[in-house]
């Protein structure tokens, strides 16, 4: 046991001082943090409160009378909002198919809801969601009536992607990334995002040391296949864990993120390295001798989570929908996480976050495990 | 042999008693049978040649003598202890020298050494002075503290057997360690593999080059698709080509049309042909009477006879009058003939 600890313990070192040390690592802190600056700089409009848009946004309305006040709130706003009255419902979603106006709200005579049209995931959408749901509150509160001005009811029209009016502040208030800045968001998002790289290197040195015989050597030398493994893993998750710490000390420097609560961020960093590294577990796994397969299905696999996961896209412009079936994903847990403890969250408030990451990295775990013997059931 | 006896005596061990046995060895691979009923004995002071061509099973077996993969029968037995049931105190007798180039390149060798020595559990006074020892004898004293990745291919080669050679093993078990080197650093790693038997070391040479096996060892075993097909001293080994010499001349690629002239010749002579590297080999079983005909056959078919000769039976005679095909493909040949 002892002779085991301590070879786990020289191959960590080994393969860590072997990443630590490889000029590779100046590109793996240097590229995030210029991707973090030009989207900071690029997408800081997304992120603020007093954002107003080059152009006032075209914003074309078909409504009954009783919802002029509704026109009358969009219109005081006019950096924002440019209005026009449209003959009908027809003519407002025209306008915007042909793109003739940015937005458009429509509402027939009737029980028909009040309808928000327009690209799924604009500015435009969210910004004009917001004013819309904000107004009838305010109004429903001045007129205590039985009858409503327009229904508070809402529904969205799939083929333009366009969001009801009722979503835009109940949920969406309630999504970790609401009043979080732009540098704040792709701080976490890119280094959720390089954390796997990172910790992704270690494991495929470990695929190295098999196609070189260094493995077969090292075996050799009283090292049973679950002490190597296990130093892979754990290597993988201080490098990634490192890399957060690094990450966070310089994005604070540079770009003033405040971190939060400690003793979360330690938490989620361990919860969030583990479960990347269990991940490249299962990729050498499925290509135990295969070094540059193992790389390039690391560097792909991590592409499109970070994709997915609202690293480099943010889920501020992405459609609701999006941002819901991706949120299983671990490095979605882990950018939700960071950006609840940003916002001031402690450990209980990321408990959901964390138990998902450490389901993860087990369930990860014990399928590499499971294929390792299956692909190389012949070895001791 | 009298050095032998006293190698033996001085290490504590019986007289007789092999600090290696290989018995019944069986390892396949869904259908692809790698090693085949392989049994040997080696015994300390002494160098046992496994020689065979690339995909004859030598890896496999030094996998299983390794203690990486279980056999599906048979058993190794390492200075008395099993590797199937005692692993770790079989590994702990012997030391591995993989095909591969088993060593870090962004490491100096001393740092090599230094990392390997201490998965090996050796205490760190006596670590330094190994480490010292070994860098001395694989000829990297100047240069230990210098970058691997400086290296050139022979001075890889010679860290990649040193590091074998930590923790002082009684088994070394060594897998084609001169692969694509120069002749200079060749003879520098076979000079060590002797010097290491004559102190006492049980050695296991792994290679396809049997001018190797020829200068190194006393006993071997020539292997071929996971079986044995000739076993024992070498002189005995080399005795089983009988009056068989070989009758080899150039064979440049373009000048014939050379699959159908070979699969011809294959069809027309009753003993075995094979092309390899440029260079058309046939084995005569009854010796130099036989190649009068031959030569008819070969002029019947248009192959120009210059620089035709005759050679003396070898090793390489052996396997070819065995199984009809060259030790060394054409690729390994070159590598050979490179270094």
């Amino acid at each position: 046991m002892t002779a085991s600890i301590r070879q786990m313990g020289v191959i960590t070192a080994h393969l860590i001082r072997k990443v630590a040390f490889n000029p590779a690592v100046v590109w793996l802190i240097a590229m995030p943090l210029v991707i973090i600056y030009i989207l900071g700089i690029t997408m800081h409009g997304l992120f603020s409160a007093e954002f107003t848009p080059v152009k006032p946004y075209r914003i074309v309305v078909a409504l009954p009378e009783e919802a002029g006040f509704l026109v009358e709130r969009i219109s005081r706003a006019p950096k924002h909002f440019a209005v026009e009255e449209a003959r009908d419902a027809q003519e407002a979603r025209q306008a915007v198919f042909q793109r003739q106006a940015d937005a458009a709200i429509v509402a027939a005579d009737g029980d028909e809801p009040l309808t928000v049209i327009a690209p799924p995931g604009s500015i435009v959408l969210e910004m004009l969601a917001g004013v819309v749901q904000a107004s009838l509150e305010q109004e429903a509160q001045q007129v205590a009536a039985a009858q409503p001005p327009v229904e508070n009811g809402s529904r969205e029209e799939s083929d333009t992607g366009a969001r009801s009016a009722g979503a835009a502040d109940g949920a969406l208030s309630a999504m970790p990334w609401e009043g979080v800045g732009s540098f704040e968001y792709f701080s976490i998002g890119l280094i959720v995002m390089f954390m796997a790289f990172a910790s992704h290197s270690a494991m495929v040195h470990c695929v190295q040391d098999r196609s070189t015989g260094a493995y077969l050597r090292i075996r050799a030398l009283g090292v049973t296949r679950a002490v190597y493994l296990g130093a892979g893993i754990t290597s993988g998750m201080l490098l990634g864990a490192g890399f957060s710490l690094v990450m966070a000390v310089i994005t604070w420097t540079l770009f003033r993120v405040v971190w939060g609560n400690a003793a979360a961020w330690a938490l989620m960093t361990i919860a969030g390295a583990a479960s990347v590294a269990s991940l490249s577990f299962l990729l050498t796994a499925l290509l135990p001798s295969d070094p540059k397969g193992v790389e390039n299905a690391g560097g792909t696999v991590y592409s499109l989570l970070a994709f997915f996961g609202g690293s480099t896209v943010p889920l501020t412009i992405m459609p609701r929908w999006f941002s819901e079936i991706f949120s299983w994903l671990p490095n979605r847990k882990m950018l939700d996480g960071y950006l609840k403890i940003v916002k001031g969250a402690g450990v209980k408030e990321i408990e959901q976050e964390l138990f998902g990451l450490a389901a993860a990295a087990l369930i990860m775990l014990g399928l590499a495990w499971l294929v390792v013997m299956l692909l190389k059931r012949e070895e001791v | 042999m009298a050095t032998h006896a006293a190698v033996q005596e001085a290490r504590g061990q019986a007289a007789g008693d092999p600090s290696i046995v290989v018995e019944g060895l069986r390892k396949s691979f869904g259908k692809n049978v790698a090693v085949d009923g392989l049994s040997f004995t080696v015994h300390p002071g002494e160098i046992f040649g496994l020689l065979g061509p690339n995909g004859a099973g030598k890896s496999t077996t030094l996998s299983i003598m390794a203690g990486l993969i279980r056999p599906d029968s048979g058993d190794v037995k390492i200075g008395g202890h099993s590797v199937i049931r005692e692993t770790q105190r079989a590994q702990r007798l012997m030391g591995v020298v993989p095909q591969g180039l088993a060593v870090y390149e962004e490491l100096t060798a001393a740092q090599n050494l230094d990392y390997f020595a201490k998965l090996r559990g050796i205490e760190k006074k006596r670590r330094r002075q190994e480490i010292e020892e070994i860098l001395e004898l694989v000829g990297l004293s100047g240069v230990a503290h210098r970058k691997v990745a400086q290296y050139s291919g022979g001075m890889k080669r010679r860290l990649n057997v040193g590091i074998g050679l930590l923790g002082r093993p009684r088994v070394l078990l060594l897998d084609e360690p001169t692969v694509g080197i120069d002749p200079q650093s060749r003879r520098h790693i076979l000079d060590s593999v002797r010097r290491l038997a004559e102190s006492g070391m049980a050695v296991v040479y792994t290679t396809h080059y049997m001018e190797e096996v020829e200068y190194l060892c006393s006993r071997l075993a020539i292997i071929d698709r996971g079986r044995v097909i000739a076993h024992g001293p070498i002189d005995e080994v080399r005795a089983l080509a009988g009056d068989a010499v070989v009758l080899r001349l150039p064979f440049p690629r373009g000048v014939l049309d050379e699959a159908a002239k070979v699969e011809s010749l294959q069809n027309t002579l009753p003993m075995p042909v094979e092309v390899t590297s440029g260079e058309l080999r046939i084995v005569l079983p009854q010796g130099s009477r036989q190649a009068p005909a031959v030569i008819e056959e070969l002029q019947r078919h248009g192959v120009p006879l210059d620089g035709m000769r005759l050679e003396s039976p070898n090793l390489e005679t052996v396997f070819l009058s065995l199984t009809g095909k060259a030790l060394r493909d054409g690729k390994a040949a070159e590598e050979g003939a490179m270094a």
